[in-house]
Parts: C-alpha cells; structure tokens; sequence
C-alpha cells in the first residue's frame, strides 16, 4: 500500500528541488470564487459485527475559515436533527443521535437494533430526511478474508522506528478491495491507512507494509512534542489492525476522496472528480468486512 | 492514391512537353561563400520576368523559364545580393555563393526586390527563422532557445513560466512535429521543460508551420517545427563556443576534404552541479542533491560528385537528476534522454527532380528510481522509431512544382512499465509490454502557379497505421477488473487505420504588395500523448493508436490577409482560422501510473473533441538597424464531448490550460553603430492567464479533509507578462576571430509570474481554527546573465 504513496511522494519532491534550485517565491493569494450552495454530507459505514454509524454533515466553502473546537461552529458542522434509517431489506431501523467525544467526528446515528449488525455478504439501504432533503444509499460487506501476519521492521537507517508489515493471501477470485485501519495505543479510534485492490497482484501472496496515519484531520507541528517517528510505529508500541474488505462502489468513493484530500493543488497530480456512493448529497456509506489484529513491537 | 499520383504526374509531364522546346532550366545550390553552408530558403530568380524559386531544406533550387538572356539574382536575408548575366539557351547547373554583408543591410533594401515571400508564395501559417535572428533574442540564464524564440510568434504559446514546451492553436504539446535533420524529436526538453535539446551553435534554420500544413508533412494534428543542423564549413577549419551562467557550449567544424567533406561536433554541458558542490556537503540539505544535462551534435557532408550528397547526423543528449531527502532514506534517480541518428542521401537527376532519401533512428528513455529503506519502485518508459522516407521534388515547368514521397517508420514503444519491491517481495507485474505498430504515408503535392495572380499548392496525404503484435490486451468488467486477456502473436494485425489527408492552400495576389491566401487542411494523428498532471513532464507516456484509441482528427480553415510595405522592408499579416479537432486523449480523472501496472495503458485514458479559433496579427521589421516584430493573437480553444463520468466538468465544453486569450509578444533588436560594436535587443511577452481547477467546497469524511471540485476551469491565474532585455557588445571581429559579451536580463521588472497554485491548510493553534490559503509559487524574478560567445 506504500507503494502508491512513494510515487505521488516523489514528483512533489522533484517540483519542490525545482523550486529550491532556482530562485522561487511563494506568496497567498485570494481566489474569489462564488459562494457555492451548502451541501449535506454523508459519512457513513456498517463494520461487520457491529452497529452502522452515519455523520451528516455540511459543506463549507472553500476558503472559509472554521473552528473545530467551538461548539456554536460544530453545530454549524454536524446536522443533529435528521431521520436515518437503516434496512437490509427486510428490517428497518431508525439510527439514534450519539455524541462521543473520543471518537472523529465525534458525533453520529447510531444503529440500537441488534437484528441489523452487520453480516458479511448482506446489503444495507440507507435513507436520511433532514433539511428538505431525501439522501439515499447502499452499501455491501463483502466477505471477510483475513491477514496471515502482521509484524513490524526496523528502518534500517533508524532502527528505534519501522513500519508495520502485514502479509496477505489473495483469493484466487479476481476483484477484492481491501482497506486497512491502524492505530497504536493511547488513540481512541482507527486510522484509515489505504485501500488497494487486488488487480495487481490476484490470488498471490503478499507483504505490504503500512505507515502510522496521522490521527488528526491537520496536523499542527507546534502542539505536538517533537515527533521524528512521525508515519512510524516505533519500539514497545502496540500496533493495531482493522483489515477489511469492501465492495467496488465503496472502493471508487475513498480511491476518489483520499486522492482529492492529498493533492491540495499539487501541479503534478491528475485532477480529482469524486465518485460518491450517495443520491442527494456529497459523501459515502460503506460496508467493512472488518477483521482485527494486535502486535506489539519488541522493545 | 498511386492511381491518383500517376494521373497528376502524367498530366503535369503532357502539359510540360507541349512547351518544353521554348524552356530551360537553370539549377544549383545556394551557399555560403565563407563556410561552405548550404543555405535554406534563399530567393533565386530571374530579373527580368521575376520568375523565381525558393531554395529547399538542401540549399538547392530550380527555375524553369524561356530560352533567352537574364540576369540571375539571389537575395538572403544578412548577405550581399547575388547578380550574374545569364545565357539560357539550355539547360544548365549553377552553384552560388554568397557573401556575408557586414555592413547594416538598410543600403541593400534598395536591391532587395524580390524578398517578398511573405505575399508571393502559398505558405500560410509559415515562420521560418535564421538562427543569427534566434541568437538576437534576450535569454533566461543567457541560454540561446529555439523553442522559447517560437513562442514569440502569433498562434504559439509557451506552456509555462522559463518552459520550452509549446502550444499551437489550441492543440496540445503532442500535436507538434518536431525535426531534426528529418528525425522525430519525442521529448525536446531538458530539466523538466526549462531548457530545449537544440544547442543554438549546431543549428542553422528553424521552419515553423502552424497552419496550411503542406502534404509532406503528417503525422500530427497542429504544427510542424522543422529544424536543420548547420552541415559544418567545407572551406577551413573553425569553431564557436560560449561560456555562460550555468553551461558551456563548443563546437568544431571543417573539411575532411575541402570542398568535398565536412564534419561538425557540438557540445554543451550544464554545471549546475558543479556550482552547488561548495553547498553540497554532508549535513546540507543539498547533500547527495545533482542535477545536470548534456548534449552531443554531429554530423558528417559529404558531397561525392555535383550530384551525389550524403549527411549522416545525430544527436545525443542526457539528463541526470538525482534527489536524497535531508530527513530520510528517500532517494530518488530520475535519468532520461534523447539519442537520435540520421542517414540521407541526395541526388539530383537532370535540372528539374530532386531526390532525397532518409534512414532515422530515434530513441527516447525515461526511467524513475525510487527507494526508501525496503521499498522500492521503478518505473521505465520509452520510444524507439526507425524509419526510412523517400521526398522528390520535380520542377516539371515553369508553372509547377511537383513533391512526391513516402514514409515508413516502425515504432516500438514501451508505455510505462512499473515494478515495486517490498522487503524481499519484488512486485513485477509481468514483463515490459511493449506496443509495436507500422506507420505508412504516401504524399503527392503541386504548387502550380495557374495565373500571375493565383497560385495554388493542392495536396493529398495518404496514411496507414497498424498496431502489430505481440500485444496482450486485458479485457475489463465494467469495474475495470480484468476478466481475461487476449494474446496476440507476432505481426498479428491488432487496428489499423487508413485515412486520406486532402490539404490545400491558395494564393490570390491582388497586386505587387497584397495577396489574400485560403488553406484547407485535414490532418490525422497515430500516436498520443496525455498529461497526467497539469504541467508537462518527461514522464508523459507517448502512446499510438490502438483498438481502443482512434486516430486524432483536425480540420483547420484559414484565411489570411499579407500586405509588404517599403519594397518588402515590413511584412504583416492578419490570419484568422478555426480549427476541428476530434479524438483527442485525456487521461480519466483520478489516474495515476501504479493503474498502468499489469494492465493496458490505454484503459485509463478518456476521449473527447475540441475546437479553436482566432485571430493572429504579425508585424515584421526585416531590415534596417531595428528589425524585429510584433505578433498578437486572439483566440479560444475548448474541449467538449468527453464522457462525464471520466472527465468532469460543467456545462457543455471546458478551457484547457491551452487556452489564453491575449497573447502578445513583441521582440526588437537594434544594431546601435555601423560596425555593429553594439547592439540592444528586448523582449516583451503578454499572456491571459492559466486556468485552474479550484475546489469550491470542503468537507469531512471521517478525518480527512475533502475539496470538492466541480468544474475544471474555474479559475484563471494572473496574467503572465514580463520584458527581457540584453546587451552584446563585439570584443574583437576580424577573419580570423571574433568574440562578443552578451549581457541577457530575463524579466527586467522582477513581476512575480504564477508558476502554479496550490492550496494550503492554516492552524491557529490558539483558536483551533483551520483554513485554506491559496499560494501562488512563481519561479523567476530577474535573473542577469553574462555569456562571453566566440568563433574562430
């Protein structure tokens, strides 16, 4: 899954030593574009084992500065008044609003009906009111396939700090997508690390190696102690895993937005389009065939 | 089409026949009197009935006229005229020399009748260009550039700040033929666009066709950019050199055998990495940071009898770019280059058919290695053409001129073929696919003068292409997994295509000075190249047409106004054209290289269509001691037809970054003194423009940051202007050695052009409180370069 990064990684960095070897100048500039509609967003997932979660939120425009901490602007973020029900075509559920603070975006619908916890190879509808507006979804969670290992090396420049290693047996059958999840201790939720499909390498046997995300949407250097094993696990850390699989229309929507959320305008990147899963509003719901891992790293 | 050949070329021979005993025919070559040099696009004619010719690419030309007496003039821009009494009762060869004229040509205007081109012939869309007129133009790091210097002229525009990559009407970087000596010239820049591989001391003539292409030219949609490398002095040993900012150039040329053989040998290396190895040490952030380029000209003139004629040239040139991050293991190597060889042969049959017969060589190799700690991945493209072209060129009367030729090129192209390793897992996706395909023109053109006041240049193109095995091809599901593959064997024929090229231009002169042209041109394109980003890299993956790909299609109709003033000492010209264009190539939104990876490279791309139109305005001063000239082009360029769910945008149509709306260039030269001890030149340049996609919204997904882009072009950057201005000064020039200082100033006012614009996310860390900034990146403020130039 490193593999996809390094390559963006590297013509940033060819456009960054082109700057550098001649004389460049950066300066802000004020783009005055029209003030674009809001628009509901929808970010929404079924894990396998466990109740559907779904944040709805707005959209801001572009340029407009917000704060992530003040609860008059969260408001204005997360829309708490909607209706979302869940089917699986059979039983319909009404989501219930849920503030959780130790989790991102800390609030949600959740799911209370135990007859609709996610089953590998079942489909969910979801139908949201709220606004006005009518917003529909589905999503499937493919079957589970699960990690043969997953382990941690050492860089070999720094050897206090590595990468976590995970290794893989792709199923023979062609078209399994694959997303993984990571965190390490003393963090309250998962971190999405990549997602991949098997076009490349159906029905072989593969290690991969994943960094450690950032847990937060922003990064701010100033806050945070000095941290030179920032993207690594480092020794006595406890990795952990989600690993999961998803299906195609799911894969499109985070393929989409995770290019779109790296390119920031990066002149070397190909224009991003986002391709949602969602009728009526920006966003995803999808399905995780979720399976867990632990390892922790020898001091 | 042979039937088609057969029929004209009969025709043309009855019709000459009729009147060939009044007739005969006077040949030969212009050259250079001091070096030997052939000498390209000269006006030979006769004084008395003004009829006339133009010398080829090889110096030579041919005049048909009345038994009679004459007298022959030649005429060429930067050398005294040429006059000899003439007795043409039969049929006869003359070779001309001429010589340099190092006074200011002002005194020469006055014999400069016939230098009227610009409004006699049925070119349009045509700027050809001397090197010595390129030589004159300010340039950035003082470095000579013939693909910058065609940026100055209406309808070309560059694709970005310091970059030699260009644009012509409306069509993209890869609509552009680019020759040398005959050759296809696939990537002609170095670092990344800012230089061009054309070292100015090892070319002689640069021809720019950007409308009205004539039938010995195909192959791509747009423009034609034919450059010739000097042939090296047949008379006596010599050199040029320069010694600049950031390279040095030297070059050798002179007879093996005078008058008989020359030879030519140019060099030029950057010392980019020279200059930062003071900085470079270990703990600097430039540590194990290099980049530099060369390049490599020869070439071999050998004239074996008046006849017989053989060059044999090439071209070699490399850049080697490596990066090793201050923070990490990371290193990156990125090596590329152009390596380019040509054979032809000449021969000229009686006074009126020429002959000239081409074997080229190309090859072009990209390579990306990068490596951090267990991860490695490698990525290699390239292009491999050999080809072989046979042009005649028959003066069979008085009224026409006859070309006639094919053309036969195997190109073997290697798309992009990625392999990663992980630890000790080594990802190749198979081996390198190669795609392989046959490409065949045949061409028939007659520039037949029917009336004093008509002429008209009708020509027709015929074009073969075939994709050939072997070739895997992997069959997708609707979700682009594969589902199968289908293999192909050896020469197996996977698409072809066959099209006919009909291209026409006409001349109407209303009188001496005035000529209104019309031209109709229908061109086909067989190889492709995409954009992955929005600038131009040498990563760019030339593909061909395939059963997926088609064919590139454009119409262009022109329609122009010439007018000379002053016997022929300004030329301007109004032309307005629109232009067609369909099939055009984009890659899907959200492509990246890893997708080409065990897969078919031509899976990932979208089509569409395009139009353009506008207008171009062009004023040249040719002589005198201010020369110089004034183009403006106003025009649009759009896309449309392209399948949303693969390109997306709003509306009907988008702007490509190939659209500007104002272009204006203006460049002057001054010879200030007689002697021409010094002289001032200035450039001015005026562009709308780039447009940009800009997200309009952002949002949350779990916690990551969104934006939202819903249209491609909706934002256009500042608008690029900038004057550069340089000085030379003449040290020394007598016949034995000459030397000048050139003082180049690039963007003389410091304006902070936008390279590009990205977008960054501020923290206020206090209130917690996140927001975008645009940034705009611009590259050069003023740059001042001195270049100390030579020739003995």
């Amino acid at each position: 899954m490193k593999k996809f990064k390094i390559y963006g990684l590297n013509l940033f960095v060819v456009l960054i030593f082109i700057s550098g070897l001649f004389i460049s100048c950066e300066r802000n500039i004020d783009i005055n574009l029209p003030e674009p509609e809001p628009m509901l967003v929808v970010d929404g997932f079924i894990d396998h084992g466990d109740y559907a979660r779904v944040t709805i939120s707005r959209s801001f425009p572009y340029f407009e500065e917000i704060n992530l901490t003040d609860i008059s602007s969260l408001q204005q973020i997360f829309v708490a008044n909607a209706s979302v029900f869940l089917s699986d075509g059979v039983i319909t559920d009404s989501l219930v609003f849920t503030i959780d603070p130790t989790s991102f975006p800390p609030v949600y619908y959740k799911g209370t009906n135990p007859a609709l916890i996610g089953q590998a190879g079942k489909t969910y509808y979801l139908t949201i009111y709220a606004e006005g507006d009518t917003i529909t979804s589905y999503t499937t969670i493919p079957p589970l396939i699960y990690l043969d290992s997953i382990y941690w090396k050492p860089d070999p420049q720094a050897p206090y700090k590595g990468f976590g290693w995970g290794h893989l047996t792709d199923p023979d059958t062609m078209g399994n997508i694959y997303r993984l999840f990571t965190k390490r201790q003393g963090y309250p939720y998962y971190v999405a690390a990549g997602a991949l499909s098997d076009k490349n390498f159906n029905g072989t046997s593969t290690a991969f190696s994943f960094s450690r995300p950032d847990p937060l949407p922003f990064y701010i250097p100033n806050n945070l102690p000095e941290d030179t094993a920032r993207f690594y696990f480092v020794k006595g850390d406890t990795i952990s895993v989600k690993f999961c699989t998803i299906d195609y229309r799911s894969y499109e929507f985070i393929r989409t937005y995770t290019s779109a959320a790296s390119s920031f305008g990066n002149p070397f990147s190909a224009p991003t389009f986002i391709k949602s899963n969602v009728n009526g509003a920006f966003g995803g719901f999808v399905g995780y065939g979720a399976t867990y891992y632990q390892y922790v790293v020898p001091q | 089409m042979l039937f088609v050949v057969v029929i004209l070329v009969l025709q043309t021979k009855i019709t000459a026949q009729n009147t060939e005993r009044d007739k005969a025919t006077v040949s030969g070559y212009v050259k250079d009197k001091e070096t030997g040099e052939t000498l390209i696009g000269a006006n030979v004619f006769l004084k008395e009935n003004k009829k006339g010719a133009v010398t080829n690419n090889y110096g030579f030309f041919s005049i048909t006229s009345e038994k009679g007496n004459y007298t022959l003039v030649v005429s060429y821009l930067g050398y005294k005229n040429y006059e000899m009494s003439l007795d043409l009762s039969k049929n006869q060869t003359v070779n001309l020399e001429l010589e340099t004229s190092a006074i200011t040509t002002e005194e020469i205007v006055i014999t400069d009748e016939r230098s009227d081109d610009n409004t006699q012939s049925t070119k349009m869309g045509q700027i050809e260009l001397k090197i010595e007129e390129i030589k004159k133009v300010p340039a950035l790091f003082g470095e000579i550039d013939v693909l910058k210097t065609i940026q100055l002229l209406p309808g070309v525009k560059g694709s970005g700040e310091g970059n030699s990559g260009f644009y012509v009407r409306g069509g993209g970087p890869d609509q552009n033929l680019i020759l040398l000596d005959n050759a296809v010239v696939y990537n002609a820049a170095h670092l990344f666009g800012f230089f061009s591989v054309f070292n100015s001391d090892a070319i002689k003539n640069v021809n720019l066709i950007k409308g009205g292409m004539p039938a010995n030219y195909g192959g791509r949609l747009s423009s034609v950019l034919d450059i010739s490398m000097k042939e090296g002095n047949m008379k006596k040993f010599s050199g040029d050199g320069g010694i600049g900012l950031i390279s040095t150039r030297l070059t050798f040329h002179g007879p093996i055998k005078k008058e008989k053989a020359s030879f030519l040998i140019s060099g030029r290396r950057t010392y980019i990495d020279l200059l930062l190895l003071p900085f470079s040490g270990e703990g600097s952030p430039l540590n194990g940071n290099s980049y530099y380029f060369y390049d490599l000209n020869a070439k071999i003139n050998w004239q074996i009898t008046p006849k017989d004629r053989i060059f044999v040239s090439g071209y070699y040139g490399q850049d080697i770019f490596s990066f090793k991050s201050p923070s990490s293991d990371l290193r990156i190597d990125i090596p590329w280059g152009n390596g380019i060889a040509t054979m032809r042969y000449i021969h000229t049959f009686g006074n009126r058919l020429f002959m000239s017969t081409t074997f080229a060589f190309t090859d072009y190799q990209f390579q990306t290695k990068a490596n951090t700690g267990d991860i490695g991945f490698n990525l290699f493209s390239g292009i491999r053409d050999y080809s072989a072209k046979m042009d005649w060129d028959w003066v069979p009367s008085s009224k026409h001129n006859i070309k006639f030729g094919a053309d036969y090129t195997f190109h073997e192209f290697t798309p992009s073929t990625a392999t990663a390793q992980f630890d000790s897992t080594i990802i190749e996706p198979g081996t390198r696919q190669k795609i392989l395909a046959h490409d065949f023109a045949l061409y028939v053109l007659d520039e037949w003068d029917i009336t004093p006041w008509l002429k008209v240049n009708a020509g027709l193109r015929f074009s073969y292409f075939q994709h050939t095995g072997p070739f895997k091809r992997f069959v997708k599901d609707q979700d682009g997994f594969n589902t199968d593959t289908i293999e192909y064997g050896t020469l197996a024929n996977i698409a072809d295509y066959a099209r006919l090229e009909p291209r026409l231009s006409i001349r109407f002169r209303i009188n001496e000075n005035i000529s209104i042209k019309a031209a109709f041109t229908q061109n086909y394109q067989n190889l492709h190249l995409a954009n992955l980003a929005t600038v131009s890299l040498p990563t760019d993956i030339w593909l061909p047409s395939t059963s997926i790909i088609r064919p590139q299609l454009a119409r262009q109709y022109s329609l122009g106004y010439f007018h000379n003033f002053l016997n022929n000492m300004l030329e301007t010209s109004v032309e307005i054209y629109y232009k067609e264009m369909y099939g055009l190539v984009e890659y899907k939104d959200n492509s990246s290289f890893a997708q080409i990876v065990a897969d078919n490279p031509d899976n990932i791309l979208a089509f569409g269509n395009g139009r353009s139109w506008g207008a171009e305005f062009f004023f040249k001063k040719r002589l005198g001691k201010i020369t110089g000239w004034i183009g403006y082009t106003l025009s649009w360029t759009q896309r449309y037809g392209f399948n949303k769910e693969e390109i997306n945008y709003d509306g009907d149509f988008f702007y490509p970054r190939y659209d500007r709306r104002h272009d204006l260039s203006l460049t002057v030269s001054w010879d200030i003194d007689k002697k021409k001890k010094w002289n001032v030149a200035a450039v001015f340049v005026f562009s709308s423009g780039n447009v940009l996609a800009v997200p309009t919204r952002f949002y949350f997904v779990g916690n990551t940051i969104v934006p939202q882009f819903d249209d491609r072009d909706n934002f256009r950057m500042q608008p690029y202007h900038r004057m550069d201005l340089s000085v030379t000064y003449q040290l020394h020039k007598n016949s034995k050695w000459s030397s000048n200082l050139n003082l180049s100033i690039y963007n003389v006012y410091s304006r902070l052009n936008p390279f590009f614009v990205y977008f960054d996310i501020e923290t206020d860390e206090n209130t917690n409180t996140i927001k975008f900034q645009g940034k705009q990146v611009s590259l050069f403020p003023i740059i001042p370069a001195l270049t100390w130039n030579f020739s003995f």
